[in-house]
């Protein structure tokens, strides 16, 4: 009589061994502005094994052919994950906050032969989204205005479709951002200087459990023209040497400790990678209060600043 | 996930011509908190808004750090040799007024700072500042340290701390001297790697003056290293962006060097200012805290 194979060598296996690739995806067209629940049914779990979820992707397309470049930088969309009612997140935050790519932070094509220009987003998960037979992913999407043209939004969860028991400790990820747009000084007088606080309902650990942070994003934007739109797009020392290197930022946890106290933005969220990789636990109820000291920019009207704390949680 | 995440910060500025100095504000870099830090990267951030033409801070930057009683460094290195640029494009803004550059240095092991030691920057401007036409011009530099707090106050007694050496290469030098890319301290160092880099400092005024970018290289320079007990590191002569590739610049070497040893340098092209060989090692040894 044939032995089983023991499930614990399984879980020996490296990822690709432990069962079949497969990728959930689902898409919306979204005006600017405007939010979108995606089609819950092709996020779920339709087959009769758990799905391992490594990697969510986002892509963002714009729909007006016309209109050359996508600032994926700027985070083309916010997202809400919720898993039956479960939310992933305390409040929806950016695509671009939950991406790490190095260089120029996204991947993007201009528009071409009639298609509109895209641009991609990924979040790799630190620890693997368990999604049962019957479970279902809940996305919605909201347009962030970056382009003044509806987006055909699209989310897609790639993983493996396991062929054996998955594993007894589960995960979730939890995320908790703060995004505020603000009128700056734009006289270029190093005096005027605008200041952006969060509260302690935005980056907050609201879930209960003790959060295990992976790593703190950090962004910087500003409202520039683009021919006769308006759009939004990230500072970087290679874009804006001078604005981006006096924007100072001050990070307080609720137990009093400064993570950071006036560091220059580049020096805390690396201009290559923009994140804080800073591993540690984050209480439940605990929160972070960011202090954004922006410095006047010539010729500037408004500029935004976007933080989330990344991580996750037992479950 | 010991301790709680920081990032200290201070700032410091040059003003006047070559061969000032200016120390980073030290009360900065304190925990508001008596604890020890564990610091496992040294970030700096230069910034020249005054000059009136490009340049790359970095690279006429010298930096000399200690640690408490110990020296990080032989004397003052510029910036720019103490890590790899992997994202070269992402972290510079050549463009006058807003020269800005990044250094973000992974310290080869994390360091343990205990309550009362402090980690003291200084940095110089190097002679290669009197190639700019406004040698009184500013410098901003703030130098972060990353790392987190031990807030249970529990340290090891011994931690493992840095020690970086460089070699510019003088105009129309062929080697480097018995005093460069040297061990000076009485301890053995782990050398880890080296990082080369050859940098362009054109003289011509109608380019927009001084340009020091490491990126604009002689493709024709080779170089012979040898450590000074005779064991070569390459046997015969190389081209010098094959022994340092232009996308990290490190030659990974994991090599111990007694007290007084050090690497002897051969080139077999004359340097010049615009194609300027910069060599450094970055080792470490273990110290009692």
């Amino acid at each position: 009589m044939p032995v089983a194979r023991p499930a614990i060598l399984n879980k020996l296996k490296p990822p690709e061994d432990r069962g079949v690739p497969i990728t959930l995806a689902a898409e919306a067209i979204v005006a600017p502005g405007e939010f979108s629940t995606l089609n819950t049914d092709a996020l779920r779990n339709n087959t009769a094994s758990p799905i391992e979820i490594r990697e969510i992707r986002f892509g963002g397309f714009l729909t007006d052919p016309n209109l050359v470049l996508l600032p994926l930088g700027a985070g083309f969309a916010d997202v809400d994950l919720k898993i039956d009612g479960v939310k992933l997140m305390n409040n929806p935050v950016s695509v671009a906050l939950l991406d790490r790519t190095e260089g120029n932070g996204w991947y993007y094509s201009t528009a071409v032969g009639g298609v509109g220009a895209m641009a991609i987003s990924r979040y790799k998960l630190a620890r693997p989204i368990i999604l049962m037979p019957g479970q279902g992913i809940e996305p919605s999407l909201y347009h962030r205005s970056v382009a003044p043209s509806p987006l055909a939004l699209r989310v897609a969860f790639a993983g493996r479709a396991l062929s054996s028991p998955p594993p007894e400790r589960r995960w979730l990820p939890y995320i908790a951002s703060f995004q505020k747009t603000v009128t700056i000084d734009g006289s270029g007088t190093a005096a005027n200087v605008t200041i952006v606080t969060s509260t302690e309902k935005d980056l907050l650990n609201a879930s209960g459990k003790t959060v295990r942070v992976e790593r703190i994003a950090g962004r910087l934007y500003r409202f520039v023209a683009s021919g006769s739109n308006t759009i939004l797009q990230e500072a970087r020392i290679s874009a804006d040497g001078d604005f981006f290197a006096n924007t100072k930022v001050r990070l307080t946890d609720s137990r009093g400790f400064n993570y950071a106290f006036d560091t220059p933005m580049p020096s805390i969220f690396d201009p290559a990678r923009r994140n804080w990789e800073c591993p540690n636990n984050m209480p439940p109820n605990s929160y972070i209060i960011s202090e954004t000291t922006i410095p006047s920019l010539a010729g500037a009207t408004s500029a935004q600043v976007a933080y989330a704390i990344v991580g996750y949680r037992e479950i | 996930m010991r301790g709680i995440p920081i990032e200290l910060s201070a700032n410091a500025t040059l003003t006047g011509a070559v061969g000032s100095m200016a120390v980073a504000d030290l009360g900065q870099m304190q925990m508001n908190h008596r604890a020890p830090i564990e610091v496992t990267e040294i970030r700096f951030t230069l910034n020249s808004p005054d000059v009136g033409i490009v340049i790359d801070p970095r690279g006429i930057v010298g930096v000399q750090m200690d640690m408490g009683p110990y020296r990080m460094t032989a004397g003052f290195v510029p910036t720019w040799m103490l890590a790899p640029q992997y994202n070269y494009a992402n972290q510079l803004m050549l463009n006058n007024p807003n020269n800005t550059g990044f250094v973000r240095w992974i310290l080869p092991q994390p360091m343990v700072l205990p309550v009362g030691y402090i980690l003291r920057p200084q940095f110089v401007k190097l002679p290669e500042w009197a190639n700019v036409p406004t040698p009184t011009g500013t410098v901003n530099i703030t130098t972060s340290l990353v790392g987190r707090a031990l807030i249970n106050g529990k340290y090891p007694r011994k931690t493992r701390v840095p020690y970086v050496s460089a070699w510019v290469a003088p105009d129309n030098a062929l080697s480097n001297s018995e005093i460069d890319l040297r061990n000076d301290l009485d301890t053995t160092i782990r050398v880890h790697r080296m990082i080369g880099r050859m940098s362009d400092t054109t003289q011509d005024q109608n380019k927009g003056g001084t340009i020091a970018n490491g990126h604009t290289a002689s493709a024709i320079q080779r170089v012979l290293i040898k450590t000074s007990y005779g064991y070569n590191i390459t046997p015969s002569p190389t081209l010098f962006k094959l022994l340092f590739p232009s996308q990290n610049e490190i030659l990974p070497l994991e090599m111990d060097l007694g007290p007084g040893e050090g690497f002897a340098v051969k080139l077999d092209t004359a340097p010049a200012y615009a194609a300027r060989p910069h060599i450094s090692f970055i080792a470490s040894r273990e110290e009692s805290i």
